[in-house]
């Protein structure tokens, strides 16, 4: 078991399945960037599945690059390749939801429409039983998406949080203890307790 | 000296290990340790590296099952209200990846039994604890403010507050709108270039390490001491029993090498500092025929009590940006609802602490949200957010245990751990509070939104009271002075020995105990 970290906050609950608790490989799955190879587990068919889901969960949109186009696929593909259990949950979920495309739109996932595809991952991430392979494909993309130096890029320009400043370090404010006016006239505030 | 048989033999070399090492080679006490980690290779430091956010999620993940490395073992959770237990095998142990809030206990803390019927009363006072907690704001350079009016009087720390930035200027404002005390953080994170090592350049997210050794672990503060003190630190060294001699002596241990073999290292005194999880552990599979429930566990005590604070985070949104790219992770803190409070429906009390906010990967991760409206939610809430944690006075109770796992071994064959913890009624009713508590400053300081993490988010940073000292050997595992009150030569002093928690972050306090044990077994060392 491990902690099912992909629901919202709240109270902590267990997975309760291997796949549920796929989690648990992350730690022997790193990739560092430089060590990033073409596919390694996906055949040109079920990379553009996933690069079609890829740009689902984050589209390319007002000036954000999407995700396939940052190299989230291949960083997916490289991660998953670095265990059985990830590697076998990542070929079931393309295969999974490129049969379930065909069988309702006669179309691969990859040719259906924005809404065909998004009402897919939809049911397949509310799915009792195969909802954790729609999880780990969103972490792993989002992780890819998130590393990549376009997005680090957009996200300093639309948002501010200085991506560099975690490794390069930044000067803020110092401490004014002109603050503590107010505090420093109040009363003692702690039980004294006889030793 | 005997040289292969020391004065001490510690187990384990994180936050307790490291100082009483440091302690007993300073009075010239001869000292080996060790440890089942290695050495941290700092160029694998998440925030060395861009991506420090997905490495911090892969290898450096504080989740002992999840990294999986051959010196870590299994740890699997239960109970109602399931932790996470977030600990290191490393040299420096858990401090390797944590926040550095170093807090001190309040003198109620050791007396929550007689005060509020709460627990169980210390077998020492504050004011026994006092001077270690100077010696170790010293040693790993406390950055602080003396003058406190919460808390009882104190030499001032050696370095100024760390720099608080616009975030701190806003929890500040906040707290001064409520009317509530509060004061800026102490943490083990150098505001000022000190002993050699470098002043933090803010660079936020601490838990992902520190290339530059601002932040405090104890590879960096005690451990380059106590070496050249000549203390002898032997790493990958996996300990599987502690050895008894024929009258029931702790004589030393036997262990695996970093080659794996098997190994004996005796000593005049043994002393376990593996931590809330790993002492235990370590108790349990020293069974043997005259301890068959696990050694110096005549009380039944041990693996019991496990406390893990009532801890939870708030989260406010400000219109405003927050750098929260920026800052050490504490910033302004207060102890105004500490002590008990009669009009509470709950008794003890807990710390309201203005955090920083969050990083984009796990911004992008806490919402989830994918689609046409994922860019538009995370420029919302990026460097707009700032948390306020809440740490409260979590119960000790038999029911919430570490017991060993024999369904997962670790490489050696060796048993897992599992944990199970239920939260009290009463831990639950302060943690509701708190987080209305923490609500109210969000509020105060001009969110427009809140959110927070649940009552049992399962943060497993704090692991306490395991092995918990007592006056009574009936109750407890070891005495006032550390010694295991069923094994002579046996010591224990780390997380596990504390009988109750208190309700602020325990590194400070592990330290102040582990030094303060140091003296007392050098004190004894001409005892039997």
């Amino acid at each position: 078991m491990a902690f099912d970290r992909t629901k919202p906050p709240g109270e902590a609950t267990l997975a309760q399945t291997p796949e549920a608790a796929y989690g648990l490989e992350f730690g022997k799955t790193y990739v560092a960037p430089e060590d990033e190879r073409p596919a390694v587990s996906l055949n040109p068919d079920q990379g553009r599945v996933l690069a079609a889901w890829a740009d689902r969960l984050i589209p390319a949109g007002d000036g954000w690059p999407g995700a396939a186009e940052v190299g989230a696929v291949t960083y997916a593909d490289n991660v998953a390749s670095r265990s059985p259990l990830l590697r076998a949950m990542l070929l079931r979920a393309v295969d999974l939801v490129e049969r379930e495309a065909l069988g309702r739109h006669g179309e691969g996932f990859a040719g259906c429409t924005d809404e065909q595809r998004a009402a897919l991952l939809g049911e397949l991430e509310g799915d009792e039983d195969d909802g954790p392979l729609f999880d780990l494909i969103l972490e792993l993309i989002f992780e890819g998406y998130y590393r990549a130096a376009p997005v680090l890029e957009m996200v300093e320009k639309r948002t501010g949080f200085r991506v560099m400043a975690p490794v390069e370090g930044v000067e803020i404010e110092p401490f004014d203890e002109s603050l503590l006016g107010r505090v420093k006239q109040l009363p003692r505030r702690w039980r004294e307790v006889a030793a | 000296m005997n040289a292969t048989e020391p004065d001490v033999l510690v187990i384990g070399a994180g936050a307790a290990g490291a100082a009483l090492t440091w302690r007993l080679a300073s009075k010239g006490a001869s000292v080996v340790c060790l440890e089942e980690g290695d050495w941290v290779d700092r160029d694998t430091i998440p925030k060395g590296h861009v991506d420090w956010e997905v490495r911090g999620r892969h290898y450096w993940n504080p989740a002992p099952s999840i990294r999986d490395r051959e010196v870590d073992y299994a740890v699997t959770n239960g109970g109602e209200n399931p932790v996470d237990p977030f600990m290191y095998s490393a040299v420096g142990g858990s401090t390797i990846g944590f926040g550095a809030q170093y807090w001190r206990l309040q003198p109620s803390d050791f007396r929550a039994r007689t005060l509020d019927d709460f627990g169980v009363d210390w077998p020492i006072a504050y004011e026994d604890l006092a001077p270690y907690y100077d010696i170790n704001e010293r040693e790993t350079g406390v950055s602080g403010l003396a003058g406190d009016p919460t808390g009882p009087q104190r030499p001032a720390p050696p370095l100024p507050p760390n720099a608080m930035g616009s975030v701190g200027r806003r929890w500040a404002a906040g707290f001064e709108k409520l009317g509530w005390y509060w004061w800026p953080q102490d943490s083990a994170i150098i505001s000022r270039d000190y002993r050699g090592r470098a002043a933090c350049t803010n660079r936020s997210q601490c838990a992902f390490g520190c290339p530059q050794k601002a932040l405090s672990t104890a590879d960096v503060t005690y451990w380059p001491v106590a070496l050249e003190l000549g203390a002898e630190l032997r790493v990958r060294a996996r300990v599987r029993r502690v050895i008894l001699d024929t009258a029931g002596r702790a004589v030393g241990v036997e262990y695996y090498d970093a080659d794996g073999r098997l190994q004996e290292q005796r000593a005049k005194r043994v002393v376990i500092c593996a931590g809330g999880i790993g002492t235990p552990r370590l108790l349990l599979m020293s069974a043997s025929a005259t301890h068959p429930d696990g050694l110096a566990n005549s009380s039944g005590q041990v693996g019991r009590n496990f406390m893990v604070h009532c801890q939870t985070l708030v989260a406010g949104r400000f219109e405003e940006p927050t750098e929260s790219y920026a800052g050490t992770v504490g910033s302004m803190s207060s102890r105004q609802f500490y002590e008990t409070d009669p009009d509470n429906d709950f008794v003890r009390g807990f710390i309201v602490a203005g955090n920083r906010g969050y990083s984009p990967l796990l911004t992008a991760l806490q919402f989830r949200l994918w689609g046409g409206e994922h860019h538009e939610k995370l420029e919302h809430h990026l460097n707009h957010d700032a948390t306020v944690y809440v740490c409260g006075d979590d119960e000790p109770e038999e029911h919430n245990r570490v017991e060993l796992d024999h369904g997962r071994l670790d490489d050696f064959g060796l048993p897992g751990v599992t944990t199970s913890y239920t939260m009290s009624e009463n831990s639950r009713r302060m943690t509701e509070a708190a987080i209305g508590r923490a609500t109210e400053l969000c509020m105060a300081a001009g969110a427009d939104s809140v959110r927070d993490f649940g009552v049992a988010p399962g943060f497993g940073w704090h692991l306490l009271g395991t092995a918990r000292m007592g006056a009574d050997a009936g109750a407890s595992v070891v005495d006032a002075d550390h010694r295991a009150h069923d094994v002579p030569g046996l010591y224990i002093a780390d997380g596990s020995s504390m009988p109750t928690g208190g309700a602020v972050n325990p590194a400070h306090t592990i330290q102040a105990l582990a030094l303060r044990a140091a003296d007392r077994i050098w004190e004894g060392r001409n005892d039997g």
